[in-house]
């Protein structure tokens, strides 16, 4: 019988211990790394492509959740978590089944068995987990802070750092002070998720961080170009003028 | 004149003023506008004089019929004129009594209200300070749960030696739940159980540093006040951030007459650190200073260091 390949991510060692432990009587499951972050884990998942994760919630700097919709494949999954009434709820509405700290071997391997079942009819994906993730985004109003994946690594985006967002053909860059980055949505998907009062679009490819405008100059055609902190100058189009003239009223 | 001076006329005013207390009681100053009080008043007086009048008058009357008329002209002055003017003094005499009787009243519920505020400042203080106190977070229960778990099989003496330190935990936190000052060793005490709990979850990620001022081991403390500012600590450099934390905790004797207290933790904050919000954690503890030491103490947030965040408070020695 073919193996299942799996992940443990837990923040905590003796987490990541008991999944080990309570794995002994499952020959079938075959450990291919632990992990104690997304940090970890993003490298991992990428390199052993797991048909099962262990994931913990409540993790450091990225949260499971977090670290699922950076995901491109979302593996099968069982959750576990301490105490997070929102998470569980989560779950409750989703229909996704879930380990509360502590388990008992028996609950495990329940949770395990459905899994089992899940991975032989093969291809099979958890629709529940994939709407739970869906669920899961609008958490906070706007976003604080943007996941970027690059390889194996991932970057955190304070949106307070951002200077100005500009759209590729399907992705969009995001230039902070120092930096660039490449991020897998489209600038209007992104402009929903940003706070309306501080990033404008200000242009068909352009959303700007009025925070970091540093001058605003009169430009040909009742247009503005825009001097940005970290040096770059953008001419805005005249709808996108009308709108800054706007909010800075 | 005589009537006026003569004692016997005032005797049935003794009784009416009894009569007075409980118009006065029955209307309580403030219950109605100023007018409505005025003019209730002012018929009752009128009403009272009569009264007052006839009790002196009516039983002389029936005694010694229209002579008594005579008795009373004297010189310029009719009976009637006299009579009038004692109706008047009657009217005043109720007022001095009724303004009398306010007085005490007033100075009564004054007094009673002082009382009862004192009372409820102290109970409602009391109560602020019980609700404010930590309760154990249950996700910190739940997690040791889970390492005890682990440790089970792994390692059973271990696994024994969380589950007393748990079960001393809550024992002590059941006994300081009522308390709002003791001395620091048992505060210490508390603490210790908590990050020899928080060092078996996290092992050689957390550091602690320790440096306690023994002299100060016996002086009252506020209770549950290091368990929460620690686990603070743990939140922001262990279960938020990557990597390995220390955590420095240090109380020492200030100008003689203070303790101050210094926890910090370190830990590379990859996510900027001045965004921290100050969870209600701290603020809950500032409150709670307050109640109990008014502006006599200090409490200071500092994170102007990139990688570290100290609480340092200073309070009084009590």
């Amino acid at each position: 019988m073919k193996k299942i390949k799996a992940v443990i991510i837990d923040d905590e060692k003796l987490g990541r211990d008991l999944i080990r432990e309570y794995l002994q009587k499952h020959s079938e499951v075959l450990v291919q790394a632990e992990c104690k972050d997304a940090h970890e884990a993003i490298a991992a998942i990428n390199t052993f492509d797991p048909d099962l994760l262990f994931l913990d919630i409540q993790m450091p700097e990225i949260n499971g959740f977090e670290l699922l919709q950076m995901l491109d494949k979302i593996p099968h999954i069982i959750f576990s978590t301490a105490y997070d009434q929102y998470a569980i709820k989560a779950f409750e509405i989703n229909a996704v089944d879930y380990l509360l700290k502590p388990y008992t071997q028996e609950r495990f391997d329940k949770a395990l068995q459905r899994v089992k079942t899940q991975i032989v009819s093969d291809n099979y994906v958890d629709q529940n987990i994939i709407k739970l993730i869906q669920d899961i985004t609008p958490v906070k109003k706007y976003l604080k802070r943007i996941l970027v994946k690059e390889n194996d690594s991932i970057q955190i985006i304070n949106t307070d750092d951002i200077c100005w967002i500009e759209a590729k053909e399907d992705y969009v860059s995001i230039h902070t002070k120092n930096d660039e980055f490449l991020f897998n949505q489209s600038l209007s998907n992104l402009e929903t998720k940003l706070n309306p009062e501080l990033y404008i679009r200000v242009h068909r490819s352009y959303i700007i961080n009025l925070e970091a405008v540093e001058k605003l100059q009169n430009w040909s055609n009742n247009r503005l170009k825009c001097l940005l902190t970290d040096g770059n100058e953008i001419v805005i189009s005249r709808s996108g003028t009308k709108r800054l003239k706007r909010m800075m009223k | 004149m005589s009537l006026f001076i003569s004692a016997q006329t005032y005797i049935p005013y003794v009784f009416l003023s009894i009569f007075i207390w409980y118009i006065c009681k029955i209307i309580p100053f403030g219950k109605f506008s100023a007018p409505v009080f005025i003019i209730f008043h002012f018929i009752i007086s009128l009403l009272l004089s009569v009264v007052w009048l006839c009790l002196i008058y009516v039983p002389w009357f029936l005694a010694e019929g229209k002579q008594i008329f005579s008795t009373l002209t004297q010189g310029n002055y009719s009976a009637t004129a006299i009579i009038g003017w004692q109706y008047i003094f009657g009217i005043l005499i109720y007022f001095i009594i009724a303004g009398i009787y306010y007085t005490i009243i007033y100075y009564r519920q004054y007094k009673e209200k002082v009382f009862v505020e004192a009372e409820m400042k102290l109970l409602t203080r009391d109560a602020e300070l019980r609700a404010l106190k930590m309760q154990i977070n249950p996700h910190f229960l739940f997690n040791s749960l889970n390492s005890i778990n682990a440790l089970v099989t792994k390692n059973p003496k271990l696994a024994r030696k969380m589950i007393e330190l748990l079960s001393d935990l809550f024992r002590i936190s059941l006994d300081l739940k009522d308390k709002i000052l003791l001395p620091l060793k048992n505060e210490l005490e508390f603490a210790h159980k908590f990050l020899a709990i928080e060092k078996i979850r996290f092992s050689d990620r957390l550091i602690i540093h320790e440096d306690i001022d023994s002299s100060l081991l016996d002086k009252k403390f506020p209770a549950l006040i290091l368990q929460p500012l620690l686990e603070n600590c743990i939140k922001h450099g262990i279960t938020e951030k990557r990597g390995k934390c220390s955590i420095v905790m240090e109380i020492k004797p200030e100008n003689s007459d203070r303790i101050q207290c210094l926890i910090s933790n370190t830990g590379k904050n990859t996510i900027t650190v001045n965004k921290i919000k100050h969870g209600t954690g701290l603020k809950n503890i500032q409150h709670r200073l307050r109640l109990l030491y008014d502006n006599n103490y200090m409490f200071f947030i500092d994170n102007a260091v990139s990688d570290k965040f100290t609480v340092k408070i200073i309070i009084p020695t009590g």
